[in-house]
């Protein structure tokens, strides 16, 4: 192989790593997520403390998801993981009423943040399964996502615990990615 | 092209109708009669099978007490002050929020608070537990018994022998003081929990089991007694007492369970203890750990063992004493040759363990 060649699929190796940013509150459900994406067991998952990162193969792509704990005193923490984001996944519990809030706000500030802008959301409406759940449209409006400009965006209703949804979720990345690189060849 | 990439946009907009198992919930269920709001100064009892799993919400209670004696998804206790809280078995998350001067005990999967005050939790948790902002908290083991509570930990998908309740995380941790403790061992949960709200439940002084007033608890045989409680009491992370130790293995059989009871049970009051496990163990592993006694690898591949560690005088001998009385050719003991080699591989186990935790 000629170095123009190696240099040629080094190139395209890249282009076919996506790396894939879970955010959410604590207790959200982002590790259940992520390890539903891999699809690994979900019980006994214990709170991360830390992050947690995951290289998930899709439809030819190599996705690393990187999980970073959503404890109020971490939260500062999530910028040193935004460089070079491809999507974004924000995860509400959708049980959780008294914090709809705050975790809009949170979000709120992420899309606010320049090395995300433009960056395609991906929200997960996680814990449809329990009884309390707000459905993903109550949230959508909640989180005031129809105002979002500049930004492809999807909510998608899911239960991580009973693996529902989560691959929809994904196809939806997929399918936006796919799309946006052909706008920018094109370009 | 412009257009071309909205009309793309335009149509992800609207997800297809795919029907999902919460589209077709059952409407019977009202949520209305999962959430206790408000209570003040009442005895609230959810007898087993109430709630039978579904998930469960408390708030905005004061100086009530709350039995919730079933299995649930997961519970959120918000906004409560001076309240008592008993909980059977969770299967996913406990996180209780912005809550004072409560008592609480609670099996559950994942523990978490958030901006808690003065809460004293008896705890049977499987993975470590996380406090956030708060403090004067106080743990310690849980004690619990009434009729049904092992079948509702089982469909919780808890196991008794898997309980982290005195490995707290803290994510906020002050400098000057630290943010929880161990309660007292000497504390008596029986005056703690007792359900007292009727007079007449008193009078039968001595027994913790609730007298027969209180509708719905008394067949339920409730019990704080630790030598009642589903989940052995464990000393965690107190001081150990003595110098030498001893890893006690009790193999996957069909009646490893009881066996694992009649072993606590018969070396009871002669020594400590420490941790218990419950664990599958693969085959590389298993070489590790039995390193000394391969007969034993084959052995730990039918099932989940049972780890129990204990420490005391001659606690190596008092384990083989006993492993000789109860084994027999349907269960299988295992237990260290000496203090030392208990140390190794008794570090060894709660190392892979906690690989198993790791994501």
């Amino acid at each position: 192989m000629g170095l123009l060649d190696l240099l040629r699929k080094l190139k395209s190796d890249q282009n076919k790593e996506l790396r894939i940013l879970l955010l959410g509150l604590d207790n959200a459900g982002k590790t259940t997520i992520l390890k539903s994406l891999a699809s690994e067991e979900v019980t006994n998952i214990t709170p991360t403390q830390g992050f947690n990162v995951k290289s998930v193969n899709s439809s030819g792509f190599k996705l690393n998801v990187w999980d970073i704990g959503g404890q109020r005193r971490i939260r500062p923490y999530w910028r040193n993981y935004f460089e070079n984001s491809d999507v974004l996944i924000y995860v509400i519990d959708s049980t959780d009423r008294k914090r709809m809030e705050e975790t809009g706000l949170e979000l709120e500030e992420l899309l606010a943040d320049e090395k995300l802008s433009g960056v395609p959301l991906l929200v997960f409406a996680n814990k449809q399964d329990l009884l309390q759940a707000a459905p993903a449209s109550e949230i959508a409006e909640g989180l005031n996502l129809q105002t979002l400009r500049g930004r492809t965006w999807q909510i998608q209703a899911c239960s991580a615990l009973k693996g529902e949804g989560v691959q929809d979720g994904l196809e939806w990345v997929m399918k936006t990615v796919a799309s946006k690189s052909k706008s920018k060849k094109k370009k | 092209m412009g257009c071309c990439r909205s009309k793309m946009k335009a149509k992800d907009k609207i997800p297809e109708k795919k029907q999902y198992s919460w589209d077709k919930r059952n409407n019977e269920i009202d949520p209305k009669n999962f959430i206790i709001d408000g209570a003040v100064d009442e005895t609230i009892i959810r007898k087993p099978g109430t709630i039978n799993g579904q998930q469960f919400v408390v708030q905005n209670c004061k100086n009530s007490k709350i039995y919730l004696l079933d299995h649930v998804a997961t519970i959120t206790v918000d906004d409560c002050t001076g309240c008592l809280f008993v909980i059977g078995a969770v299967k996913s998350s406990i996180f209780l929020r912005d809550c004072q001067d409560c008592k609480c005990i609670v099996a559950c999967q994942q523990f978490r608070t958030r901006d808690c005050q003065k809460v004293d939790v008896f705890l049977s948790c499987t993975t470590q537990p996380i406090m956030e902002s708060s403090a004067r908290m106080r743990f310690g083991c849980y004690q619990l018994a009434y009729q049904g509570l092992l079948e509702q930990f089982q469909q919780a998908m808890l196991s008794v022998y898997n309980n982290n309740w005195s490995n707290i995380h803290d994510f906020t941790p002050t400098p000057q003081s630290k943010n929880w403790k161990m309660i007292h061992e000497d504390v008596s949960l029986s005056e703690l929990f007792q359900v007292n709200s009727n007079p007449q439940s008193e009078q039968g002084n001595g027994d913790n089991t609730v007298g027969s007033t209180l509708d719905g608890v008394s067949e339920s045989k409730l019990s704080f007694k630790n030598e009642d409680s589903v989940v052995p009491l464990t000393r965690g992370a107190r001081e150990k007492r003595y110098d030498d130790s001893c890893l006690v293995v009790v193999f996957h059989s069909a009646n490893s369970f009881k066996a694992s009871k009649d072993f606590l049970e018969a070396v009871k009051d002669k020594v400590d203890l420490i941790q218990t496990k419950e664990v599958t163990l693969s085959p590389d592993e298993a070489s590790r750990i039995f390193a000394d006694s391969p007969s034993m690898w084959k052995s730990t591949q039918r099932g989940p063992v049972i780890g129990l560690e204990f420490n005391g005088d001659d606690c190596v001998k008092v384990c083989h004493d006993v492993i000789a009385k109860l084994s027999s050719e349907d269960q299988q003991y295992y237990a260290s040759k000496s203090s030392a080699a208990a140390k190794r591989v008794i570090d060894q186990l709660y190392n892979f363990c906690e690989m198993q935790m790791i994501v």
